[in-house]
């Protein structure tokens, strides 16, 4: 439907990422008219979260070096000569290094041979080193690695394999036996009984269980889309699963209740495929403290009710190879087998200490200028009883900080036992990702006006006053505000030529069972992984099952994050060999089996513009305001902070985000309100007092109307 | 609340998994060392949940997550309010404030409360966020019998939806509402839409925000087929979350 946008705004927001959805929210809250826009076609930005196959898509815009824009310069001619043109950035590139791997799957060789079908790489590809990455279920051709990529040759060894890069299970012409694709396709029987050695691709769709091969060649059709037609080349027609084995579509999903329950479902790449809208998979990965600005800020503001979350209900700790669970609260140290009576009272001790250390200052005064490791060595805990501290409940660095900042970290995190649960943190139902969406819902029922797919090419100067007056948009529209809130990743490169970024670390897994199991499958978990080098960064590691609604039945999903030093992958991937079986089912050695599987992974930088000065961004108007991506800490405080701040600069005698009025105060004068054929008067005076977040007819408060 | 309250199907045959375990929060409301009774002081500001073993007996109020759908200046808020509230509002606005909207009704002697979402205007750009569509139960298609572009876009609207939630074995519960009725100048005749709607297995009503006409039908409609979809779908494996809320009084939430 055609809608005009209205030219003048109070406020326009241009990103929807977590800061500034917070500062569009007050803002609309406050009675500003506020315009919010992204250019893409998803809110979020670097916070959103993707089913799987729309991050299939992210990554391969990600890969991609071509600059999707259209450099139409016409908007220059809306400027005055009064006025002088800040351009914004037309291309993101605050993501970088991205790389994609689909593990021990046979069904993966069957995607991105698929859709290599139409280029004779194609059948070279098929001789050649395996090419790990995974073109995805909408890539449209099979594709050479971008430029960045290193040689297949190297992607296939890389991941920790000393083998031969037919552990991946992808090779053709493999050395190792099939077998490994009959068994990673669900089936329950021997691999042996099904598949014959040495088969090429064509007996790889025999063995399969009836169902499998479909769902790949519905993956392959949604692979090759564009009328690329999937049109299985000879042999490897995955749809003719005919002959040997028989349909048995029941299989690949049932867990006969003879299966031990321990053993984890095989679950292939192509049901991960069909499942993907089961994904919600967040490029950050953080959890709110219970005690934390921003779930205080979700209470007041009510925006709570748009969400709903769930309990991490295990810390975790990676100590002498082994994953061991933390035990944080009374009733967890308690109920522990792991500590001995001794460590008990040793752990319960230091804990009530922290919890008012700042009332015993003789306990740490002596050690102020020592390091919280140093501190903890002189405190009668043992080894490992330092280590759950250090690492996992304080969470900070051994050799950077001091006694003061691991007091103030534990008492943080003894502060928020209880509050809901065992632990400290809750993690959003669907994910990270929600969170600024139910910012933006908050905007928009008080009024703000919402474009996705919706570029700005520059901000407009007025040279007199130095303040920007307007934006252009990608449609040559002028929009007119007072105020200019910009995500950082929008600013063009002269605007940020003086700011130095530092890079986050990230990586994804999905996985078929958990890095700790225990009795219950369904457990949300924080593990840090103590720098495995000096020199490098701990790795948080947060294990999401699948009552998160992230992930799909059987499956977890796994996030890591550090402070980058280098690339995602050189920086990630030695936690995820230390905690994760990247081989096919060729395992070698014991440990290797009770670790979990990998089905699929990807590795990717993203920039960390958080604790940006102002001041380091070159020719900013005053009324222009940046708001930072994500930051690396867990929390999210650093978002909410900026937020209010920056809210508080341009409207200093507002409140920030009060309560909704309770419906029962609501009086509707329809006096003063003026039919506009748009209806899209925001302005403050014609704003009715309706403003019932929630009205309800149970308890008959029902918003009452003058006549 | 519905997102809770209504699992996604579960992959066939696949045995529930315990929930994360629900914690009785009056156990670890202090940390460590002290008394485990509750905060002094604290805002309890938290949900006690209830122990996720599910029942489906008719004192369990179900929680229901609806959504309402379709192109600008249709009435949906009207409709919404109308159901709700017994009221219309004469002047057109965009939603401004009242974004979700709850109406308890019992059905099957199970009592159900619908919490009903309101699109916040965002549709005007197409610019729904996904939020939105998440954990719905049940979804209610609403053109304007006198703006044919409102009920061509139906289309669109209910492709949006289904690509956005979970694909499910059952058909979506869905209703189409031809709202305005009592206005003379209609575009789009009564046969035209019921086709339609035949077409995709929707039931169709008729109705005016207005005149309060079929409009409690329509949801009721729309909130039976919510439920019995739901119970079929039910089962031990659940996602039983926590809703935060600075209110005191304990909400009663399905299992």
């Amino acid at each position: 439907m055609a809608d005009n946008l209205p030219t003048e705004f109070d406020v326009v927001v241009v990103g929807t990422g977590l800061p500034e959805s917070i500062i569009a929210a007050a803002c609309a809250r406050s009675g500003q008219r506020v315009l919010h826009v992204d250019s893409r076609n998803y809110y979020g930005g670097n916070w959103a979260s993707f089913s799987f196959s729309g991050l299939l898509s992210w990554i391969k815009e990600n890969q991609q070096k071509a600059d999707l824009s259209d450099e139409c310069e016409d908007w220059r001619k809306l400027i005055l000569e009064d006025e002088e043109a800040i351009p914004l950035s037309s291309k993101d590139k605050t993501i970088q290094h991205v790389e994609d791997f689909c593990f021990g799957d046979r069904d993966c060789f069957f995607e991105q041979h698929l859709t290599n079908q139409d280029s004779a790489e194609g059948v070279e590809e098929a001789g050649a080193l395996p090419k790990l990455r995974v073109l995805g279920a909408l890539a449209a051709q099979g594709e050479s690695p971008g430029p960045e990529k290193e040689s297949p040759a190297e992607m296939g060894i890389a991941l920790g394999s000393q083998e031969s890069p037919a552990e991946m299970g992808i090779a053709l012409g493999s050395q190792e036996s099939p077998a490994e694709m009959g068994i990673a396709l669900g089936s329950q029987e021997s691999p042996a009984a099904e598949v014959s050695p040495g088969s090429e691709k064509e007996n790889a769709a025999v063995g399969s269980p009836g169902e499998e091969p479909q769902g790949c060649s519905e993956a392959a059709r949604a692979a090759a889309g564009d009328g690329a037609g999937a049109a299985p080349g000879p042999g490897a027609a995955p749809s003719t699963a005919d002959g040997d084995s028989a349909p048995q579509p029941a299989k690949t999903e049932a867990a006969p209740s003879e299966n031990a329950a321990q053993e984890p479902k095989k679950i292939t790449y192509s049901q991960i495929v069909r499942e993907g809208r089961r994904f919600n998979i967040d490029l950050v990965s953080k959890l709110l403290y219970s005690r934390g600005l921003l779930i205080d800020l979700l209470i007041k503001s009510n925006v709570s009710r748009y969400a709903e979350f769930k309990n991490a209900t295990r810390v975790l700790a990676f100590r002498e190879g082994k994953v061991e669970q933390v035990p944080c609260s009374r009733a967890d140290v308690f109920n522990s087998r792991q500590l001995t009576m001794v460590e008990k009272r040793m752990l319960m001790k230091f804990l009530t200490f922290c919890l008012d250390y700042e009332q015993h200052p003789e306990e740490y005064q002596e050690h102020e200028s020592s390091t919280f490791a140093e501190f903890l060595q002189t405190r009668k805990l043992t080894p490992s009883l330092q280590h759950f501290i250090l690492h996992s409940i304080a969470m900070v660095a051994e050799t950077e900080s001091s006694t003061l900042e691991g007091l103030q970290a534990t008492k943080k995190f003894l502060q928020c036992l209880g509050r809901y649960g065992n632990t400290p943190f809750l993690f959003p139902l669907y994910g990270q990702g929600e969170i600024p969406q139910c910012f933006c819902r908050l905007c928009a029922v008080f009024g703000g006006i919402y474009c996705l797919r919706h570029a700005v090419r520059c901000l407009v100067l007025d040279r007199a006053s130095g303040r920007c007056k307007a934006i252009v948009d990608q449609f040559g529209q002028r929009i007119s505000a007072n105020y200019f809130i910009v995500e950082d990743s929008y600013l063009s490169e002269s605007t940020c030529t003086n700011v130095c970024y530092r890079q986050i670390s990230r990586a994804v897994l999905i996985t078929d069972q958990s890095v700790l199991n225990t009795d219950s499958e369904q457990q949300v978990s924080i593990l840090t992984v103590p720098p495995l080098e000096p020199g490098r960064a701990a790795v948080r590691v947060i294990e999401l099952c699948s009552s998160t609604m992230t992930c799909m039945k059987d499956t977890y999903l796994v996030h890591l994050t550090c402070p980058s030093t280098k690339t995602a992958r050189e920086d990630l991937e030695p936690v995820v060999q230390k905690l994760f079986n990247l081989n096919t089912e060729k395992e070698t050695e014991n440990e290797e089996l009770q670790k979990p599987r990998v089905l699929w992974a990807v590795y990717f930088n993203m920039r960390d513009s958080s604790g940006v000065e102002r001041s380091s961004y070159a020719g900013l108007p005053s009324n222009v305001y940046v708001c930072s991506g994500p930051d690396s800490a867990l929390g999210n405080d650093c978002a909410v902070k900026q937020a209010e701040t920056i809210f508080r600069e341009m409207f200093p005698a507002e409140e920030f985000c009060p309560p909704p009025p309770n419906p029962e105060d609501i009086i509707y004068d329809e006096d003063e309100i003026e039919p506009e054929e748009s209806g899209l008067n925001n302005s403050p005076e014609t704003k009715p007092e309706t403003s019932a977040e929630e009205s309800s007819s149970e308890g008959g408060a029902a918003v009452t109307k003058e006549e | 609340m519905s997102r809770s309250g209504a699992p996604e199907p579960p992959s066939p045959g696949g045995p529930g998994s315990a929930a994360p375990s629900r914690i009785l929060l009056s156990r670890l409301s202090h940390p460590l060392p002290g008394p485990a009774a509750a905060e002094p002081g604290a805002a309890p500001a938290r949900q006690v949940s209830a122990p996720q073993r599910l029942s489906m007996d008719a004192s369990k109020k179900v929680d229901l997550k609806i959504i309402i759908i379709g192109a600008l200046g249709v009435g949906k808020t009207s409709l919404l309010h109308q159901y709700v509230h017994k009221t219309f509002y004469e002047d057109y606005r965009t939603t401004l404030g009242a974004s979700i909207l709850t109406k308890v009704l019992p059905v099957d002697s199970t009592p159900l409360k619908l919490q009903i979402w309101d699109t916040g205007g965002q549709e005007r750009f197409r610019s729904m966020v996904s939020t939105f569509y998440k954990g719905s139960d049940g979804c209610m298609l609403a053109f304007d019998v006198t703006d044919r572009e409102s009920f061509e876009a139906l289309d669109n609207w209910r492709d949006d939806f289904l690509e956005k939630v979970i694909p499910r074995e059952q058909d979506f519960p869905m209703v189409v509402l031809g709202n305005k009725i009592d206005l003379s100048d209609r575009q789009v005749p009564k046969e035209t839409a019921s086709a339609w709607c035949k077409e995709k297995d929707i039931p169709y009503f008729e109705v005016s925000a207005k005149n309060n006409i079929n409009v409690a039908e329509a949801f009721e409609t729309l909130a039976k087929q919510a439920l019995s979809t739901y119970k079929g779908i039910l089962e031990s494996y659940l996602t039983d979350s926590i809703k935060l809320t600075p209110s005191d009084k304990p909400k009663q939430r399905c299992c």
